[in-house]
């Protein structure tokens, strides 16, 4: 008894040497900052100064600040038409890239995956070069088809944030695509063969296989492309600054302009600027919710 | 006024120092020239051109140790209310070595800094660089045309517009994105005021006191600018553009003028075609041709002193401050810099204004030769309130549609008047003050 009980105080002192600076490190930079968050939603604080308490003022505020709305409204619209179009790209060049034995296949994986490698910065100035209303790629283009091509793409209420949507699907589908590839490559093969023998058709084996085993691969990438959406806004910060006439505002723009200001709005709100934190993070855990009602989360075993 | 500074008292002052487009040469011979002079005196210099992420770091963080003694003045009315930052008024009573028994004050540029404008009657930053904002175009192509290289008023300047719109160029481009056209035309409030004998004006302005986004001179301001849109003096490809695309159309002559500041000639060096000469001039929005034109300048470059910090290590750092001011080290500034000098004084040597380059001469020349008043804007209270950024977030929204004479101003300047209104009102200092 005593040789097991001392194994069983050794199998906790291991399991506390191992877990304990990783838990230390996710309370220390996720938790304790996040928690913080929820103190200083209740703030009026510019980040030097005297904290301010001001109960639920930064909540009822939310609520009637138009902004918000407007911002939200524009993140639904990527949301509508990032992810689905980045998930039919990626899935259909995953499964050509799979099924199909290009030569150039590793080349191509390597191509659609390089936009990940890129920084954020340089793919913003890259779009923009392609926007550009003067001396665009875009424009260079209508005009040698004689469409036109004197289009001010960013400078357009009508078109600005439309013209996010390929930039965004652009930078997310390459890593899509290496994910459901190699999601792809776990899928048995007698399965394929069993239905290619029933004369099945390439179409409904990949609807009838290829997607449903897929559906939890995909799930995960639905969750990530939504967070990824509604956290991001660099694109916009580079590129638009949330303009013209605030037609490119997101949300996460939006709180990031009252916590660290732009050239612009110089100030600091860390208040309301974590109120408004506290709203996106409540978005994505319903949002999470919703996702889980859709999609089954039981794991298919082959 | 005289401090007393004695060689034997050691001391190191921690040093933030902003790596910028001005370059670090003339620090590092001010340092250089002051260890010489000061060997009891020694430097712990940290120098970044994102020295601002780690002086707001070092100021949230509450450990007066740490911070530095001297640093970059990114931020102030913050600190300043939260009573962080030394007064540096008492810098500009005192004389440099190289100008014995005049003050400071007496020497800097009238408008470059003006103390008593500043924030709760002190001066809480000290000056390296101004920039003068205004109207930047290239001076070969407006004398191969005969186009006014300097309106006298805003008839004339309206009679370029045409005159260049007439050659099928645009007559004016800007940084939309981030508002650029704040350069050339944010302080013709004051002009209008001016102009209109309004004396309450500044007062209102500097206590909000009033309507701000819709008073009489900010409608006229915003109704012209829009008119120029729709004319077309203003182009619409502004809207949506970067300083440097902007910047881009104007050195291949697709567009004539560009709203920026006097950083213009040395951010395009790289750019500029052969032959390409940068001139200057505000834009005129009074018709009394005696003026006065009030012309956007600001800091650039300033330094801070931390209010927590031995008073040894304060005294030393306004020393070290005032021997910015020489002309010895005001000249690398503006010869490798590209600033503009903040004494006036500078030009009364030949060699030094024989060095000066073609944009710092045009706008010497301008200053010189016009009714500048140059116009810091300075606020004497500030709005912390939410709907203050709020009503700022309306304007910056949708001024480069207003400007390009696609929405009108109207509407947007109410707007923008409701949330400042709100803001004031809510704002407790504002009212304590007002």
């Amino acid at each position: 008894m005593p040789m097991l009980k001392n194994a069983r105080l050794q199998k906790s002192i291991f399991l506390f040497i191992v877990v304990a600076p990783a838990f230390a490190a996710y309370v220390l930079f996720t938790l304790y900052p996040n928690a913080l968050s929820i103190y200083y939603s209740f703030l009026e604080w510019d980040g030097i100064g005297a904290k301010t308490f001001v109960g639920w003022d930064n909540y009822i505020r939310l609520f009637h600040d138009p902004f918000i709305l407007r911002a939200l409204g524009h993140n639904l619209i990527l949301l509508v038409t990032v992810i689905p179009i980045t998930l039919i790209i990626s899935l259909v060049l995953a499964d050509l890239l799979i099924n199909r034995a290009f030569a150039e296949n590793s080349f191509y994986k390597v191509l659609y995956f390089f936009p990940n490698v890129l920084s954020l910065v340089v793919i913003a100035l890259v779009w923009s070069f392609i926007y550009d209303g003067t001396f665009g790629l875009l424009n260079g283009i209508l005009r040698a088809l004689g469409l036109g091509g004197e289009h001010n793409w960013l400078g357009s209420k009508g078109t600005a944030l439309l013209s996010m949507i390929p930039l965004y699907v652009w930078c997310y589908a390459g890593f899509y695509v290496v994910i459901f590839m190699n999601a792809m490559r776990g899928i048995p093969k007698s399965l394929y063969e069993s239905a290619t023998l029933d004369g099945i058709t390439h179409m409904q084996r990949f609807s009838k296989i290829t997607l449903p085993l897929l559906s939890g691969v995909i799930r995960v990438g639905v969750i990530f492309l939504m967070l990824s959406v509604i956290k991001g806004f660099e694109y916009m910060f580079i590129m638009t600054q949330g303009g013209p006439g605030g037609a490119t505002d997101v949300i996460s723009l939006y709180m990031f302009n009252f916590a660290f200001g732009s050239l612009n709005l110089g100030q600091h709100i860390y208040g309301y600027a974590s109120t408004i934190g506290m709203m996106i993070f409540v978005l994505l855990v319903g949002l999470k919710l919703i996702l889980d009602k859709f999609f089954a989360k039981d794991s298919i075993e082959y | 006024m005289r401090m007393d500074f004695q060689k034997n008292e050691k001391v190191t002052l921690k040093v933030g120092l902003l790596e910028s487009g001005y370059g670090r040469e003339w620090f590092d011979l001010a340092v250089k020239r002051f260890t010489e002079k000061y060997p009891n005196v020694q430097f712990d210099i940290t120098a970044s051109p994102k020295i601002g992420d780690l002086i707001s770091t070092k100021a949230s963080a509450g450990n007066d140790n740490d911070m530095f003694d001297l640093f970059y003045g990114a931020t102030w009315t913050e600190y300043v209310n939260a009573n962080k930052l030394e007064p540096v008024t008492d810098i500009f009573e005192m004389s440099p070595d190289d100008a014995p028994g005049r003050k400071l004050n007496d020497l800097i540029v009238p408008g470059f800094n003006d103390p008593e404008k500043y924030y709760k009657d002190n001066a809480w930053v000290f000056p390296i660089a101004n920039y003068v904002g205004g109207m930047f175009f290239d001076q070969k192509l407006f004398d191969e045309n005969g186009w006014n290289k300097n309106p006298k008023t805003y008839d004339e300047f309206i009679q370029l517009c045409e005159a260049i719109q007439s050659k099928g160029i645009d007559p004016i481009v800007y940084a939309g994105l981030y508002n650029y056209a704040q350069f050339a035309f944010d302080t013709k409030i004051f002009e209008i005021a001016d102009e209109r004998g309004n004396k309450q004006f500044r007062n209102d302005f500097e206590y909000y006191n009033g309507p701000q986004y819709t008073s009489p001179e900010s409608i006229e301001v915003y109704k012209r600018l829009h008119d120029m849109g729709k004319k077309g003096y203003i182009s619409k490809k502004s809207v949506g553009m970067n300083h440097t695309q902007s910047q881009m159309l104007v050195l291949q002559h697709k567009a004539a003028m560009v709203p920026s500041g006097d950083w213009i000639e040395n951010e395009m060096k790289e750019t500029a075609p052969d032959g390409f000469q940068w001139g200057y001039m505000a834009v005129p929005f009074t018709n009394n041709p005696n003026g006065p034109i009030y012309v956007t300048n600001g800091l650039s470059y300033s330094f801070e002193i931390w209010a927590a910090k031995p008073d040894l290590n304060k005294k030393w750092a306004k020393q070290f401050l005032l021997s910015l001011m020489s002309n010895e080290i005001q000249q690398v500034l503006v010869e490798k810099g590209g600033a503009l000098p903040l004494r006036k004084d500078y030009l009364d040597d030949q060699t030094r204004a024989d060095q000066m380059k073609p944009l710092q001469k045009s706008i010497a020349t301008y200053l010189k030769d016009n009714p500048v008043v140059l116009e810091l804007k300075n606020r004497k209270i500030e709005l912390t309130d939410p709907d203050n950024m709020a009503s700022l977030k309306v304007i910056v929204d949708n001024m480069a549609l207003v400007l390009t004479g696609q929405e009108d101003p109207e509407p947007i300047l109410e707007d923008a008047e409701k949330l400042l209104q709100n803001a004031i009102a809510k704002d407790k200092k504002a009212q304590n003050k007002a």
